[in-house]
């Protein structure tokens, strides 16, 4: 460290924010490093010198930034919006599609910075702008949206549900948060079907193919992930990935049938069931789940990370009402139903390959509420209040927050949650802090269904029987 | 026991134990040897070594801090991020000195290459920043505002979103 280069100053304390501030700010002892956004900009609105030392330094900033956002469970999402950011910075459609290119740009992190922030604050104020867009498939009137997937913190997939001559159609889309009006006209036209006038939306082709029971889309970061299984080979199924803004294939993947695909981020796990059910007489059948993380690099096959396998605690459920959730690279959610109001949900570690223990500790949502600890790692799951959750971890009183009737809840952006919950008026979402464990405020209930992603919410707004629309609110910042 | 000659010449006895908390000092130290001749320190007057002394016989026995706090850049960092919420209060009576001594002892302490005692003068001026406006802070270091004024409420609308919360 060295301060030869302090300008010389009139008085003695402005020499000391003089060395300071000329201090490497990576140095644990910077002044900079030990001050928040609000300081920083404060004391960069003091004279001009300070100004360029603070506001110019880009270092600073991204230090900034991925300590306050990108790390923890959520730090994927957090880089989707990142990418987000470089992808609408130019404002005009013309930035790169692929992540490799995007971040070969030169970064301003200061810019990422205030947009992140301020697009938490507009969830928070209720500041978001509006767009009602006409679902229409092949400018027709009758289509409406069967299914919303939200795999990405910036981008959705949306099924509609189309009948040409009585044969139902389920075309599959994605519309991505653009924020930009002139994005929509973007170079991606190869796509049969559109929503009408949509100003600030992008929905790219994503695949036409007849719907069958396993055709399943995911979007990960840049990928678009479309599942089918040849009906005449029901042993095997084949997975096809392709790249965002790109119409031909990346690869295939072959795969038992019984694997159920579900994406986290841009690697997938493969979860079968009934792999191996211990049915020796006099002792109990045991239940066997397999999993594997499989990682696409978009140069290539997809490629193995680790897989392992785990016994479910001796429950009862439903065998056909199983499914899973995400939380992240380092563990996942086995939902298996009971009955329609009455779910376990096992919390499960993928950290490490092999045989992993099955979780031994449990708690009632009814009786203790939410794990403040496992939402901020990340857990999706089905908050019925009649859900017992299983995990490895005990977890006393003052780490659960109880929030009378809930039902749902989905992560929004930062500590901020979408909560739903039963009111006499029906249900309700609510914008709830985790942090601050209080309720920020009412979200629009009115239409459904609706899906809450980083930058905004989509719903399906019915005009009338044959006329849907979807009601886009954009909350990210430009 | 180590002799040390500050800018003016004045002369100091401390124990090595005490004096090694200073990086350059241990280092020369080391490399020299056993040597009854003092060490000579241009660049920290009397005062501020008095100060520099007391801070480290008062540490003496604290373990090195090398390392805290630290975050690698590019890493991920939340739970780690450096705070100066921290300090004691031995150290916050130790740094409650006019701005100009605090400014040479951050200098002596840069110098010297005492860490902790760097983090600790450098979060005492953090603290004397943190929850003013630009106006509280331009008086408490006597800062001229150089913007014109156009300037200025350029400055105002650029940061206007930093204020909401």
């Amino acid at each position: 460290m060295t301060a030869s280069d302090t300008r010389a100053s009139s008085s003695v304390s402005c020499q000391l924010l003089d060395v300071l501030t000329t201090f490497p700010f990576t140095d644990p002892a910077s002044l900079l490093s030990l001050l928040g956004h609000i300081d920083l900009l404060r004391l960069s609105a003091c004279c001009r010198s300070l100004r360029s030392r603070i506001r110019g330094n880009n270092a600073l900033w991204q230090q900034l930034h991925e300590r306050a956002f990108l790390f923890g469970a959520y730090r994927d999402k957090e880089w989707e919006f990142v990418l987000w950011c470089l992808r609408t910075d130019a404002g005009d459609g013309s930035a790169p599609i692929r992540r490799a290119d995007l971040l070969e740009k030169d970064i301003d992190w200061y810019g990422i910075y205030r947009r992140r922030l301020t697009t938490e604050n507009n969830w928070r104020h209720d500041r978001s702008a509006t767009t009602s867009v006409d679902v229409e498939v092949n400018q027709s009137k009758r289509a409406t949206v069967s299914y919303f997937s939200c795999t990405s913190a910036t981008a959705m997939v949306l099924r509609l549900c189309h009948s040409i001559d009585g044969v139902q159609t389920y075309p599959i889309c994605s519309l991505e948060f653009s924020a930009h009006p002139d994005l929509a006209q973007a170079a991606h036209t190869t796509r049969d079907y559109t929503f009408a006038t949509a100003p600030n939306i992008i929905l790219r082709h994503g695949g036409d193919r007849q719907y069958r029971d396993t055709y399943y889309p995911l979007l990960g970061d840049h990928y678009m992930v479309l599942r089918h299984m040849d009906d005449a080979e029901r042993e095997q199924q084949v997975v096809t990935i392709s790249a965002r803004g790109h119409t031909s294939s990346m690869t295939t993947l072959s795969l038992p049938a019984t694997y159920m695909l579900r994406e986290v981020n841009k690697k997938w796990a493969f979860l079968a069931d009934d792999l191996e059910l211990s049915s020796k007489e006099g002792r109990e059948r045991q239940r066997r789940f397999e999993w594997a993380l499989y990682r696409c690099t978009g140069n290539g096959p997809a490629r193995q990370l680790r897989s392992g396998w785990f016994y479910l605690p001796a429950l009862q459920y439903d065998p056909m009402g199983w499914t899973t959730y995400r939380m992240g690279q380092q563990q996942m959610v086995l939902s298996l139903s009971v009955d329609k109001e009455c779910s376990h949900e096992i919390v499960h570690s993928i950290a490490s390959a092999g045989q992993s223990t099955t979780p031994q500790y449990k708690f009632c949502i009814a009786e203790q509420g939410l794990s403040i600890p496992l939402l901020k790692q990340g857990l999706r799951c089905l908050g019925d209040e009649n859900t017992t959750i299983y995990c490895s971890t005990p977890y006393d009183d003052s780490q659960f927050v109880r929030i009378p009737d809930t039902f749902y809840y989905e992560h929004v952006i930062g500590s901020l949650f979408c909560v739903f919950v039963f009111q006499q008026s029906g249900e309700q979402p609510l914008l709830f802090d985790i942090d601050k464990r209080e309720i920020i405020r009412a979200l629009n209930s009115v239409d459904r269904p609706r899906k809450h992603c980083m930058l905004g919410t989509v719903s399906q707004h019915a005009k009338d029987r044959k006329q849907h629309s979807l009601v886009i609110h954009e909350y990210g910042a430009l | 026991m180590v002799r040390l000659h500050s800018s003016e010449g004045s002369e100091f006895e401390v124990e090595r134990s005490v004096i090694e908390k200073s990086l350059l000092i241990k280092n020369m130290l080391d490399d020299v040897g056993e040597n009854d001749a003092a060490i000579p320190l241009p660049n920290v007057s009397g005062p501020i070594l008095a100060k520099v002394i007391e801070y480290c016989e008062h540490h003496r026995n604290d373990p090195d801090v090398d390392g805290q706090n630290t975050t690698k850049p590019g890493t991920s960092a939340g739970a780690s991020s450096p705070s100066s919420d921290d300090i004691d209060e031995w150290d916050m009576e130790f740094c409650r000195v006019d701005q100009g001594t605090l400014y040479e002892m951050i200098l002596a302490a840069n110098y010297l290459d005492i860490r902790s005692m760097l983090d600790l003068t450098c979060k005492t001026v953090a603290n004397m920043i943190k929850n003013k406006s630009p106006e509280e802070i331009r008086r408490t270091f006597n800062i001229t505002k150089d913007f014109t004024p156009e300037e200025e409420e350029l400055v105002r609308r650029e940061n206007a979103w930093c204020e909401d919360r």
